[in-house]
C-alpha cells in the first residue's frame, strides 16, 4: 500500500511514453486519421458532407464517381435513387459507431462487474459465472443477435443492448483472471487482515494491468462490433432505411452492381479501413500497454 | 479416453439446455407471441384458439417443458408460410448448405494451415509480411463485402462465373471462396503464432539432431504439434462461420439454411426461425464437441489423462 | 574407469585415435553488424573409447559449441573455423552431406528429458524414425527389432511395452533412457550429451552416468559431456575442458585438473563442489557473473572476477599455453602456487 503511491505514477508515465513512442509509427499515424475521421463523420457529419445525404436527383442516377468522369459535385458518384454516395457514407458513420461503441461500453461495464465480483468472491459465485461465461460463449453471437433482432425488431437501443449483452464474457474473463492473481499476494491478505477494504487494494494494484488489458480488447471488440452491425444492417435487420448505413447501402448497391459499382464498393471501403484502423491501432496499443500480450500476435 | 469423451459429453448438457432456453424465450420476448404467429389484424378468438391449440394457456414451465420435449424430437410447429413442418423445410435446405461449409472448409484449410506454416517458418521474410497484411485485411474486409467485390469482378467485369443461384461446380467457388476469406486469414494468422511457438521447443531441437531433413521437422513435428490447438480454434469459428452461411447464401442467392431463415425472418415464419435456431446452435455445440474429441485423439496428453 | 587404463597400451593407440578436432572455432548468433561471438577461438578434440568433459557456467558458449558441431546453431549465424571428423571439415560440408552425418555418425542427447521428446508421437515411433533417416532400406519390422534392442540396450525396464508408449507416460530418468536409445539407435562414433543429467534425481543421475559409461565401453564411442558439474566429470571423463566467456580456459586430463588446478576460474569451481576426501583446506567462491556476450571485457575474459588479477590481465588476452604434458591454461598469472591471493 504505502509503495503504491511512490511507484505507480513512475509506471503510468512509462506506459504512457511508450504509447507515444508507438504512436508516432506511420501504420499508427494514419490508422488514427482514418479513425479520427470515422468520429469526426458521427459527430458532425453536416461539416464534412458536401450533401445532403436524402437529397435526391432524378436525373443523376447511378452516376459514376466524378473523377470518373461522373458529374461534378458527386465525387463518388451517385446511387439509384441519385443520392450523394459520399454524403450517405459519411452520415452512415453515425449509426454504426455510435452503435458499436455503445455497445462495447456496455460489454465492458457488464464484463468488469462480473469479473470482479467472481474473482475477488471466488468460490460459488466464481463457478457459477465461469458456467454462464461458458454457455454463452457456447452460442454464436452473430446467430443469437439475428434471431432476437428478427423478433424484437431493430431499432438503436435494441441494436446496442443486445450486441452490448453478446460481449460481456471475454471481458469477464480477462477481469476475472486479474484479480484472481492479485487476490492470493500477501499485502491484500494483510489488506484484509488488518480490516482494509480490499477490494480498494485489488483496485490499486490490478488497476493498471487490468486496464490495458480491458483497453486492449475493447479495441478489437469494438472492430467485431462494427462488422456485426454492418453485417445486420446488410442482411436488413439493422438500422431501417431511408437512415444510411454502410451495410445497408452495399445491399442495395448490389442490386444495381452491373451498372454501377461505386454504389456497393465505396461504402465497404469504409467499413474494411475503419475496421483495419481499429485492428491496427488494436496492435499498437497492445504492443505499448501490454507487451506480455504481444508474444506473437496471438490475440 | 472414454472417461474424457463422457465427462466433455457431460459438459455439453448445460450448453444444450441454454440453447432450448433460447429458443423458447426467443418467440415470448414481445410479449403475446400471437402478435407474432398470427396475422396482426387476427380477431380476439382466433387468438384464443391459437392459444389453446399451442397450449399457451397453460402456465409457463408447463409450455416450457412441452416445448423441450417437442424440440427434442424436432418438433418445431409448420411454418406459417408453406405450412409443412419447419424442420422438414430445414432438412430441404439443408444439402446446399453441408455443400457450401465442405467447400469452405476445404479451401480455409487448405490455403490458410500452409500459408500459416510457411509465414512462420519464413518468419520476417517478405513472404511472411506479405501473408501477415493479407490475413489483417482479410479479417477487416467483412464477409458480405468480399461476395460483392467478387461478384463485381468475376461475374459482372470478367464474366467467368454467374453471380449467384445454384448448379454445378461453377456456381460453388464464388460462394465458398468469399466465406472461406476471413477464415483463411484467421487460420493463417493463429497456425503461424502456434507454429512460432512449437519451433521453440526442445523436441524440434531433437528432431533435427536426428538429421531428419527440414521438411519432415516442420511437417512431423512442428506443423503436425502446431495444429492441435488450431483445431479448438477451428471449432470456436464455427459460431462466426454461420454468420458467414446467412450472408453469403444471401448475397450468391444460394439456397441453403442461411437463406431460408433471413426469408424467414423476412416473412415473419418463427416457427422456422426457431427449427434454424436451434439448429445452428446444436452444430456449433457439437463441433466444439467434436473438436475436443478431436484434439484428444491426436495429443495422448489428453487421451491419457 | 577401465577406458584410462588401458591408455598408452600398443593395442590403444588406433582403439583411440582422434575422431573429431575442434580448431580455431568462433560461433557467431545473429547477422552481422550486430552479431554476438558466443564460441571464440576454441581448439578442442576427442578421441574414440574417450571421454572429453566441457566445464562451464551457463551462458559459457558450452551449448554452443556443441550446436556448432552438429550445425544446428539457430540462425542467423556464423561459424568459423575448422570441426574435423574422420578426415573432412564438417564447415564444408553440404546440408545435404551435415545431414547425412548428424544423428548417424554423431548423435546428440540433451538437457531436458521432458521436453526433447514429441509428446505426441511414440517412443518407439521416434527411435524408428532417427533410424530411418540414415536407412531407407530396412523394413520397418526390422527397425522396429532394432529399436527394442537399442532400449534394451539402454536398460529400459519392459523395453518392449514402452515402444508404444508416449513421453509422457514414462518417469524423467526413463525418458531420458529413451533419448540415449535414440541417439545411439544409428551406432555414432560421437555422442554430445548436453548435460544429460541435470534435470533427474541424484540416483537417476549416477545410473544414466553409468549406462554411458558402459554404453561407451561397448561400442568405443567417443563422448562428448558438457555439464556445469565438475563432479559429474569427475566421474565419467577423461579428459576436461574449463570455459569461460566462449574461451577454453584450461584444458587436461581429469586426474590432472582435479590434482593440479592452474586457472583461477577452475580453482572457483573447484571450491564450490564439497569434496569428501579431502578436508576443506580453503573455499574460493567467485564472486559475480559471467558478463553478457555483448559487452565483455578486455584482456581476460575472467579478470573482472579474479582474486589474482593485475595490470596486464586487463590488457592481453591470454592464450591456451602448455603448463605440463597434456595441460594447457589460459592465464597470465599461471601457474598459481598453493596460498597466493
Amino acid at each position: 500500500m504505502t509503495v503504491a503511491p511512490v511507484f505507480m505514477p513512475a509506471r503510468r508515465h512509462r506506459r504512457l511514453g511508450s504509447l507515444m513512442r508507438h504512436l508516432r509509427s506511420p501504420v499508427a499515424v494514419t490508422s488514427l486519421i482514418v479513425v479520427g475521421l470515422a468520429l469526426g463523420a458521427t459527430l458532425a457529419p453536416g461539416l464534412l458532407a458536401p450533401h445532403d445525404p436524402a437529397e435526391q436527383s432524378l436525373l443523376a442516377r447511378l452516376a459514376p464517381p466524378s473523377f470518373l468522369g461522373g458529374p461534378e459535385g458527386h465525387f463518388l458518384g451517385t446511387d439509384q435513387l441519385g443520392r450523394d454516395i459520399l454524403s450517405r457514407i459519411i452520415y452512415g458513420a453515425r449509426a454504426t459507431l455510435l452503435i458499436s461503441i455503445a455497445a462495447v461500453v456496455i460489454s465492458c461495464s457488464i464484463g468488469t462487474t462480473v469479473g470482479l465480483v467472481a474473482g475477488y468472491n471466488g468460490g460459488r459465485t466464481d463457478a457459477l459465472v465461469l458456467r454462464l461465461i461458458d454457455m454463452q460463449l457456447a452460442f454464436p453471437v452473430i446467430l443469437l443477435v439475428i434471431a432476437v433482432v428478427a423478433v424484437v425488431g431493430s431499432s438503436v437501443l435494441t441494436l446496442i443492448v443486445v450486441l452490448g449483452i453478446s460481449g460481456w464474457p471475454q471481458f469477464a474473463r480477462i477481469v476475472r483472471a486479474a484479480v484472481i492473481s492479485v487476490r492470493e499476494m500477501e499485502y491484500v491478505e494483510a489488506a484484509r487482515a488488518i480490516g482494509a477494504p480490499a477490494m480498494r487494494v485489488i483496485f490499486r494494484h490490478i488497476g493498471p494491468n487490468v486496464l490495458s488489458a480491458t483497453i486492449v480488447f475493447a479495441t478489437y471488440e469494438l472492430s467485431r462490433m462494427i462488422l456485426i452491425e454492418a453485417t445486420l444492417s446488410f442482411l436488413g435487420l439493422g438500422i431501417q432505411p431511408p437512415t444510411p448505413t454502410w451495410g445497408g447501402m452495399i445491399s442495395e448497391g448490389q442490386k444495381y452492381i452491373s451498372l454501377a459499382w461505386a454504389a456497393s464498393v465505396f461504402p465497404g471501403i469504409a467499413i474494411a479501413s475503419t475496421i483495419l484502423a481499429i485492428n491496427m491501432l488494436g496492435d499498437v496499443l497492445r504492443d505499448a500497454l501490454d507487451p506480455r500480450l504481444s508474444g506473437e500476435d496471438g490475440r | 479416453m472414454v472417461d474424457y469423451v463422457l465427462r466433455r459429453l457431460l459438459y455439453t448438457i448445460p450448453s444444450l439446455l441454454g440453447i432450448v432456453v433460447v429458443c423458447f424465450f426467443l418467440t415470448r420476448l414481445s410479449g403475446d407471441p400471437t402478435d407474432l404467429f398470427l396475422p396482426i389484424d387476427a380477431s380476439e378468438e382466433a387468438r384464443d384458439a391459437f392459444r389453446v391449440q399451442y397450449g399457451l394457456d397453460k402456465p409457463l414451465m408447463e409450455q416450457f417443458v412441452a416445448f423441450f420435449y417437442k424440440a427434442l424430437q424436432g418438433d418445431f410447429g409448420n411454418s406459417l408460410r408453406f405450412g409443412e413442418p419447419a424442420i422438414s423445410l430445414l432438412a430441404e435446405r439443408l444439402g446446399a448448405t453441408i455443400q457450401l461449409a465442405l467447400a469452405t472448409l476445404f479451401i480455409a484449410v487448405g490455403v490458410g494451415i500452409p500459408a500459416g506454416i510457411v509465414s512462420a517458418y519464413y518468419r520476417n521474410s517478405l513472404l511472411d509480411v506479405a501473408v501477415r497484411s493479407l490475413a489483417a485485411f482479410g479479417q477487416a474486409v467483412p464477409t458480405f463485402y468480399w461476395g460483392v467485390l467478387c461478384i463485381l469482378i468475376f461475374s459482372v467485369w470478367l464474366k467467368w462465373l454467374p453471380t449467384g443461384g445454384s448448379g454445378g461446380l461453377v456456381h460453388l467457388i464464388l460462394p465458398a471462396t468469399t466465406l472461406a476469406s476471413t477464415l483463411v486469414a484467421l487460420l493463417a494468422r493463429v497456425m503461424r503464432s502456434t507454429m512460432l511457438d512449437v519451433m521453440r521447443q526442445d523436441f524440434v531441437r531433437t528432431a533435427r539432431a536426428k538429421g531428419l531433413g527440414e521438411f519432415t521437422v516442420v511437417m512431423r513435428h512442428v506443423a503436425r504439434n502446431a495444429f492441435i490447438p488450431v483445431l479448438t480454434v477451428i471449432a470456436l469459428q464455427f459460431g462466426v462461420l454461420m454468420g458467414g452461411v446467412i450472408v453469403t447464401e444471401t448475397v450468391f442467392s444460394w439456397p441453403g439454411v442461411g437463406r431460408l431463415v433471413i426469408q424467414a425472418i423476412y416473412a415473419r415464419d418463427y416457427p422456422v426461425v426457431q427449427a434454424v435456431v436451434f439448429f445452428f446452435a446444436l452444430i456449433f455445440v457439437l463441433s466444439n464437441l467434436l473438436a475436443d474429441i478431436l484434439s484428444a485423439v491426436l495429443d495422448p496428453r489428453v487421451r491419457y489423462k | 574407469m577401465n577406458a584410462t587404463a588401458t591408455c598408452g597400451t600398443s593395442a590403444g593407440v588406433d582403439r583411440h585415435e582422434e575422431i573429431l578436432s575442434i580448431k580455431q572455432l568462433r560461433t557467431t548468433l545473429g547477422s552481422r553488424p550486430g552479431g554476438v561471438t558466443v564460441v571464440d577461438g576454441v581448439d578442442l578434440s576427442v578421441r574414440r573409447g574417450k571421454t572429453l568433459g566441457i566445464v562451464g557456467e551457463s551462458g559459457c558458449g558450452k551449448s554452443m559449441l556443441s550446436l556448432s558441431v552438429m550445425g544446428l546453431v539457430p540462425p542467423p549465424c556464423r561459424v568459423e573455423g575448422r570441426i574435423e571428423f574422420s578426415g573432412r571439415n564438417l564447415l564444408d560440408l553440404s546440408p545435404a552431406e551435415m545431414r547425412r552425418i548428424r544423428g548417424n555418425r554423431i548423435a546428440m542427447i540433451f538437457q531436458e528429458p521432458m521436453t526433447s521428446l514429441n509428446p505426441v508421437l511414440t517412443v518407439g515411433f521416434q527411435i524408428v524414425e532417427a533410424m530411418r533417416a540414415h536407412d531407407r532400406k530396412s523394413s520397418y519390422e526390422v527397425l522396429r527389432r532394432r529399436a527394442i534392442e537399442a532400449l534394451v540396450q539402454v536398460r529400459m525396464p519392459a523395453a518392449e511395452r514402452r515402444f508404444d508408449e508416449y513421453p509422457h507416460q514414462l518417469s524423467g530418468g526413463m525418458r531420458q533412457r529413451a533419448a540415449i536409445a535414440m541417439a545411439l539407435s544409428c551406432k555414432p562414433e560421437v555422442l554430445i550429451a548436453d548435460e544429460p543429467t541435470t534435470a533427474l534425481d541424484v540416483t537417476v543421475q549416477a545410473e544414466i552416468l553409468d549406462l554411458l559409461r558402459d554404453l561407451q565401453q561397448e561400442t568405443n564411442m567417443a563422448i562428448v559431456l558438457i555439464t556445469h558439474d565438475l563432479g559429474v566429470v569427475a566421474q565419467v571423463a577423461d579428459e576436461v575442458a574449463v570455459m569461460y566467456a566462449g574461451r577454453i580456459a584450461e584444458k587436461a586430463t581429469c586426474d590432472a585438473l582435479f590434482a593440479d588446478p592452474q586457472h583461477p576460474y577452475t580453482l572457483g569451481l573447484l571450491g564450490s563442489i564439497p569434496r569428501m576426501d579431502q578436508a576443506a583446506t580453503r573455499l574460493l567462491a567467485i564472486d559475480g557473473v559471467v558478463p553478457p556476450v555483448a559487452s565483455m571485457p578486455p584482456g581476460c575474459r575472467f579478470h573482472p572476477r579474479c582474486v589474482f588479477s593485475g595490470q596486464e590481465c586487463t590488457r592481453h588476452r591470454p592464450e591456451l599455453t602448455a603448463v605440463a604434458d597434456g595441460h594447457a591454461v589460459a592465464c597470465l598469472k599461471a601457474p598459481i602456487e598453493e596460498g597466493q591471493s
